[in-house]
């Protein structure tokens, strides 16, 4: 922020909004924050990264025309160039009817900030990891530690002025340990926080390495329909294109298969999947939105019922239900998601299982249709075997073919133990369970 | 961008080597552009976005550090090199750069050509546009009942400094666009991302000829609704893929797999790593038929760059040959690791980000045949011309692609369109499978993944038709 304090650059930027578009209505959002991260790989630091950075973003009405800047150059140029460019966008805009910005109201802040985030020894946090997962056996184990701390300002014409702060730790540790045959296995672990203090190197190091041991089995599976756990990392990422399916937005752009599902049953009647503004160690929360609208806990799904979508003010007076806190001035979305437990534990589970498979870690999700929810994705890491409710062996080279909506009617099982998700493959954090769903696709190329 | 602005980069790198560094860069870029969104001609809001930081990195030892300000101001500057210094001498017991590779020092300036500069264009040309590829999308048939149409147009402007001498300065500017394309008819429903753009200004909105694309391909979309139909297809193991397809297999078959970081496992955590070895040079993967290039010089392209972000001059780099893996993809850190010389491959996407080995424009090079003559050849075989979903595993070699403009072909000629079908194969299989090339390349754009926090870079993807055997084809 330099010697200007963040208040004086969103009176600036009110200021220089009024004076230079002369708006019905707007919003002033100003990011300020600061993330440390050290990428790690071989066993080695392969480089430290600081990056500061102020952002804004201003969002003006006038005479029913509408239009949003992003801006991180916060001198007087930028801003006058900002505003020039609002001001062109705003003559030559169409008028779109959308509603007017809400009234202030009651914000709280869950208290989940950690001022000194940033303080932590990172080099030797991620010493803690690489060691910890070579005393479990890995030859090699690459990764990134993030810290980061951001605040987040908001002033609107109707009134709102706010200023939210938020911290995060986050984790990702990747272990590379011997297999049969000559061949690699790997493992994933992370550990996912709102303060250092409560990361775990150590833990996401030895996590990493448990699973990589567990591939070190590797086995042919022929393509076919499995029982599927997915454990955390690999449910949280299915999860996450829930979530974004569920943004109202995404309903009326076509990328959702909850289109019309709205009071229908989409999973079993103990699911549910819940949307919070704020939670503890949740790394995504806010207090407000980007239209100043106290954040909340929304239950997109409950009872095994699809509930609602998220929306903005815009979206949910399209929908006729008004917002749920989620803005995004154009696209409203998830903050954290949280999928309700189990009463198994993950023995139980695997116990379960005639003849399935456990997917560790997955990425690279692709929908042939966002409207049907047609889907693939790539297992990575260890994903073992399970036979007669025994783990044989970890198969190699699978895909999950699937349908993420008939997924979600087949859920039947998942654990009490939950897990934070959030890392370079899953970008909005979830807690997850490890979730057992029947009769998943399974195809291969090899 | 404003020339003292240039000041800041050249301040960073004398703090770094005051301060003992081996190594500094410097880059101070400034990124502006403007979009508009359509939701089934509905506008959303007009967006417009300005960007102007400086990303600093500096070698102490074996450690690098990379950091970044948007305070643009001397003092602001230094005080983040003083804490790269700090934090890559920190870290210095666990550093695991072996160094730099030597190159020439470039002094330049470059820009891609534009005629109509994205500054000249507003919300309403880009509306009127949008519009228009709008209108062209619905006229396809009343079961288009869904239309996501997004434009957009920018420029970069950059100006890089090395310690050992290389100043570059840089503009490009780049037009996109972007639409989701849905058609329904009862329980049927067929989707289709449409993604087209290059470098250059507004002009390439007619001379990629958005709206004639838009038209054509909600046109095939309309066509496979009405007409595809599931077949079986576990007897045809021969496929003549479209220059689309070709495209995306040599970026994330070949092109992937072929930069150098992710050999070295620097991106083990992230995007994975490669079924490449450290050794691999010189060894076959694929058969004599099998040619792919990356090449950022190619005008127009969505990938262009003159000079990369290390300040060494981009060129062509033709990856396999013959099917013989012939050169990776290398920035200047994982040259002297591999012993070679950069070839020009570091890019960024921001001034926030750090360079890494990239892809440009990567294509399978076009061989002697017209499409006619491989279908005679192809024998029974699938034609696929597009896809919707596609991935690849984490070492680039089981890959996916499901088809959607799609013919069975029967005695060299296309017989039946054919619902969504599956080609799964892996990297090994597919490039040793490839028989005969055509040719003519087309070429896609796309925004490319990479890095952590991830960096998104365009690219244009391409390549001919080619005809492949050896493979297994199913419906999904």
């Amino acid at each position: 922020m330099g010697s200007e304090g963040a208040p004086a650059i969103v009176g600036r930027l009110a200021r220089s909004i009024m004076e230079g578009v002369s708006p019905e209505d707007y919003v002033v959002l100003l990011f300020s924050g600061e993330e440390l991260r050290v990428k790690f790989y071989n066993n080695r630091i392969a480089i430290s990264e600081r990056e500061v950075a102020d952002s804004a973003r201003l969002y003006a009405v006038r005479s029913g025309r509408h239009a949003l800047v992003a801006l991180d150059d916060l001198s007087e140029r930028g801003i006058r160039a900002a505003i020039g460019d609002l001001r062109a966008a705003l003559e030559s805009s169409p008028e779109v009817r959308r509603p007017p910005l809400p009234p202030p109201s009651k914000y709280e802040h869950n208290g989940d900030f950690d001022p000194r985030a940033l303080e932590a020894d990172a080099p030797s946090m991620v010493e803690a990891a690489i060691s910890a997962a070579i005393s479990g056996g890995a030859r090699r184990v690459a990764g990134v530690l993030e810290l980061g701390s951001i605040s987040i300002h908001i002033r609107t014409s109707s009134g709102v002025d706010q200023e939210d702060r938020r911290s995060y730790a986050l984790l990702n540790v990747r272990a590379f340990g011997a297999g049969s045959g000559g061949s690699e296995a790997s493992g994933q672990g992370l550990s996912v926080s709102t303060t250092p203090r409560r990361l775990d190197p150590a833990a996401a190091g030895r996590s990493a390495a448990e699973i990589s041991a567990a591939a070190s089995r590797p086995c042919s599976v022929e393509p076919g329909r499995y029982d599927v756990i997915f454990a955390p990392i690999s449910a949280a990422e299915l999860v996450q294109h829930v979530g974004a399916a569920a943004s109202a937005y995404s309903v009326a752009s076509g990328f959702s298969f909850l289109e019309g599902k709205i009071g229908e049953r989409v999973a079993p009647d103990w699911f549910s999947l819940i949307d919070h503004g704020q939670i503890v160690d949740g790394v995504g929360s806010r207090s407000f939105d980007d239209e100043g609208v106290p954040t909340r806990s929304t239950a997109i799904i409950s009872g095994g019922v699809l509930r609602t979508y998220l929306h903005n003010t815009t979206t949910g007076a399209e929908f006729g239900t008004g917002t749920t806190g989620n803005a995004g001035i154009i696209e409203p979305g998830p903050w954290n998601l949280e999928v309700s437990p189990g009463d198994s534990s993950v023995e139980e589970m695997v116990r379960e299982v005639r003849r399935g498979l456990m997917v560790t870690s997955n990425w690279y999700t692709r929908f042939q249709n966002y409207r049907t929810g047609d889907y693939s994705t790539l297992p990575r890491d260890a994903s073992p075997f399970i036979e007669g409710g025994e783990i044989r062996c970890s198969a190699r080279g699978i895909r999950i073919s699937s349908n993420l909506l008939r997924d979600l009617g087949n859920v039947s099982m998942a654990s009490r133990e939950r897990r934070w998700v959030r890392w370079w493959e899953v970008e909005v954090p979830v807690l997850t369970p490890y979730v057992l769903v029947r009769d998943v696709g399974v195809t291969s190329a090899f | 961008m404003e020339a003292g602005l240039h000041d800041l980069a050249d301040v960073a790198v004398e703090r770094a080597l005051e301060l003992g560094a081996d190594y500094a860069d410097a880059r101070v870029r400034s990124d502006w552009g403007r979009g508009v969104s359509l939701r089934n001609g509905v506008p959303d809001p007009p967006t417009s976005f300005s960007s102007t930081g400086v990303g600093v990195r500096v070698l102490v030892g074996r450690s690098m550090a990379f950091g970044s300000t948007n305070r643009l101001d001397s003092a602001s500057v230094r005080a983040l090199v003083d804490s790269l210094v700090r934090m890559a001498s920190a870290s210095s017991r666990m550093g695991g750069v072996e160094g730099l590779s030597r190159e020439e020092a470039s002094v330049a300036t470059w820009r891609s050509p534009e005629r109509r500069r994205p500054e000249d264009v507003d919300v309403s040309d880009l509306l009127e546009e949008a519009r228009s590829m709008d209108a062209a999308a619905s006229s396809a048939g009343p079961e288009m009942v869904g239309r996501w149409i997004s434009l957009r147009i920018s420029c970069e402007e950059k100006y890089l400094r090395t310690s050992d001498g290389s100043r570059i300065s840089s503009r490009v500017s780049r037009a996109f666009a972007f639409a989701l394309l849905t058609a329904r008819d009862g329980g049927r429903t067929v989707q289709r991302i449409v993604e087209l753009g290059g470098s250059g200004g507004w002009e390439l909105a007619e001379e990629l000829d958005f709206q004639g694309r838009m038209k054509r391909e909600a046109s095939d979309v309309i066509e496979v609704l009405r007409r595809a139909e599931a077949e079986d297809l576990s007897g045809i193991d021969t496929v003549i893929v479209g220059p689309e397809i070709s495209g995306i297999m040599a970026h994330e078959s070949v092109g992937h797999p072929f930069e150098a970081d992710r050999i070295l496992g620097r991106e083990a955590a992230q995007a994975g790593e490669s079924y490449l070895g450290r050794d691999a040079m010189g060894s076959r993967i694929g058969s004599p038929e099998a040619f792919v290039s990356d090449d950022p010089t190619i005008p127009g392209s969505y990938g262009y760059y003159e000079y990369d972000e290390e300040g060494v001059p981009a060129r062509r780099k033709r990856l396999m040959v013959a099917g013989v893996v012939n050169e990776l993809l290398h920035d200047r850190e994982t040259a002297r690791a591999f012993g070679a010389r950069s070839n020009g491959s570091a890019r960024s996407s921001s001034y926030s980000r750090e360079p890494i080995p990239r892809m440009s424009n990567t294509f399978v090079e076009p061989g002697d045949r017209t499409l006619e003559e491989l279908m005679e050849e192809a024998g029974r075989a699938l034609l696929m011309e597009s896809y919707m979903e596609w991935n690849i595993d984490d070492r680039r070699e089981n890959q996916r692609y499901v088809g959607l403009k799609a013919h069975l072909i029967e005695s060299g000629r296309p017989v039946k369109l054919v619902f969504n079908p599956v080609l799964e194969v892996t990297s090994s299989r597919l490039w040793s499978g490839v028989v005969a090339r055509g040719k003519a390349v087309e070429f896609s754009p796309g925004t490319c993944g990479k890095g952590e926090p991830m960096q998104g870079v365009p690219v244009w993807f391409g390549g001919p038709h080619m005809l492949i055997r050896g493979v297994s084809l199913r419906r999904r």
